[in-house]
């Protein structure tokens, strides 16, 4: 749990959003200290870095990087196994299904189904992680079923804590055969590596795309571009732990 | 157009992000005069404490609350024709799926409204919005998704040239028979003041809100983060929205 939370914290102190906070936070500090040379440094290295990971250029060079590396799926393969991967989710029951799954969650699955609808006798894998025990279905195969999907039609997972968990759970059912693999665009790089250094053989289908076609050169601040830069330094990080470990 | 930009610039200022930004470049800009270091320090506290706040997770959440808690989800049985959803963001990029090209909020809207025309026999899903700048209008792009899910294009109405709620109520009041009921599927922040607008047009919407951004809150020691930010904005968005649509009736 403590390894957990350090985890947390150091990461978040180097992600965009945390750094801005680290040297904006230190410069208020030197400013109310009097010490004025060491407060404007520290506060113009914050402006900066907001200025560049708000700014829709930048983080849509960071982001497409990424993204681009693999192409939407063609719809063409004759595939038995389709794999969407798990997002968050709430148990809060006042909202509808539709809004249970978190946004890269909803759009996995959606496209995870569309693909299914397209294939003669296919089945879809879903993995996910549930701390407690069930009564029930997970949330995401209740909206599967909800959307038309045969509930013996899908296979379910609810102990994978991470994307390793889910391609060993995976491998367990297709071994080396091919299958299609649903995930973010953005995460889909190192869920590829996690899964063929696994000798398992993916053909990836991306979704839930963040990079823009059309910028505004009006907007210097852009909210978006921050959640935007912070996702994929993120993923940077993740790819670059990933191949520390091997 | 120029309306339309002045009223973007004037909304930019007085939400949380926009108040963050001029705080922070005041308080840089009196940190650089001479003898206005009181004023520097007043300035980039206030901004950081606004950072600080709105995007702080339980804090975003407070600002939420009142809007989403209106509502809960449609849980009814009744039958019904028509459900209306109405229309959000979307882009028009052809090498991103169909999943990816409705926005989050446009997105669940879909799928609501999906879900309810299943479960409601002989029902018909109402999609409005018009193009923006893109070359597709966004009525179209959700029918295109609920399509690929399985509704069937005789089960749709799609209309191309609603800019706002208003005008997405008005359309519905030419397609409904006098005191017709319906189901109006929107975002949970969202839904009071497009209960206001249909109310305005003499229209009597069930709600279907979906797309909450709300949370149970089970710790409050919580990094700040962009996503609660973006909340804090949608929320503080919506009430000014509301003030607007009380103002102006």
């Amino acid at each position: 749990m403590d390894g957990f939370f350090l985890k947390k914290v150091i990461s978040f102190f180097i992600e965009p959003y945390g750094l801005i906070f680290l040297f904006f936070v230190f410069g208020i500090y030197l400013l109310l200290k009097n010490k004025n040379y060491y407060a404007k440094l520290s506060l113009l290295v914050a402006f900066f870095l907001y200025l560049l990971f708000a700014y829709p250029i930048f983080s849509n060079f960071l982001v497409t990087n990424l993204e681009n590396q693999y192409p939407k799926y063609n719809y063409l393969h004759n595939i038995k196994y389709i794999h969407i991967l798990g997002a968050g989710h709430t148990d809060d029951p006042k909202q509808p299904l539709s809004s249970k799954l978190s946004s890269d969650g909803i759009k996995r699955i959606i496209e995870g189904i569309l693909i299914y609808k397209q294939i003669p006798n296919s089945k879809i894998i879903l993995t996910s992680y549930y701390k407690y025990k069930m009564l029930n279905y997970p949330v995401n195969v209740k909206l599967a079923i909800a959307l038309g999907v045969d509930k013996d039609d899908i296979i379910i997972g609810v102990k994978q804590q991470d994307t390793g968990d889910e391609a060993d759970f995976t491998k367990s059912i297709v071994g080396n055969e091919e299958f299609v693999l649903v995930t973010s665009a953005l995460h889909m790089p190192r869920a590829m590596m996690l899964f063929k250094s696994r000798g398992l053989n993916p053909i990836p289908a991306p979704t839930d795309f963040k990079k823009t076609l059309y910028y505004d050169y009006f907007y210097i601040f852009d909210l978006d571009s921050i959640k935007q830069s912070s996702r994929a330094v993120h993923e940077y990080m993740g790819i670059l732990w990933t191949k520390m470990r091997g | 157009m120029i309306g339309f930009y002045l009223k973007n610039l004037i909304a930019f200022f007085i939400q949380p992000f926009g108040l963050i930004i001029t705080s922070f470049v005041l308080g840089l800009y009196f940190l650089y005069k001479k003898d206005k270091n009181v004023l520097a320090k007043v300035f980039l506290s206030l901004s950081f404490f606004l950072l600080f706040i709105f995007s702080y997770p339980p804090f975003a959440n407070l600002l939420v609350l009142p809007l989403e808690n209106l509502y809960s989800k449609y849980d009814e049985k009744k039958t019904i024709k028509y459900i209306h959803v109405l229309g959000g963001g979307f882009n028009a990029d052809l090498s991103q799926p169909i999943s990816s090209n409705l926005m989050e909020s446009s997105m669940r809207r879909v799928v609501e409204g999906v879900i309810l025309q299943k479960q409601i026999p002989n029902s018909k899903i109402i999609f409005t919005g018009y193009n923006g700048c893109k070359n597709i209008a966004g009525s179209v792009m959700s029918s295109k998704l609920a399509i690929a899910l399985g509704v069937k294009e005789t089960d749709m109405i799609i209309s191309t040239k609603e800019k706002d709620t208003k005008e997405e109520a008005e359309f519905t009041k030419s397609i409904l028979s006098d005191g017709e009921n319906f189901i109006l599927v929107t975002s949970a922040s969202h839904i009071h003041r497009a209960m206001l607008l249909f109310k305005s047009v003499g229209l009597n919407p069930i709600l279907a809100p979906t797309d909450f951004r709300r949370y149970i809150v089970k710790s409050y020691i919580r990094m700040p983060n962009v996503e609660s930010l973006r909340i804090s904005q949608i929320a503080m968005h919506e009430y000014i929205g509301i003030l607007w649509v009380k103002l102006k009736s």
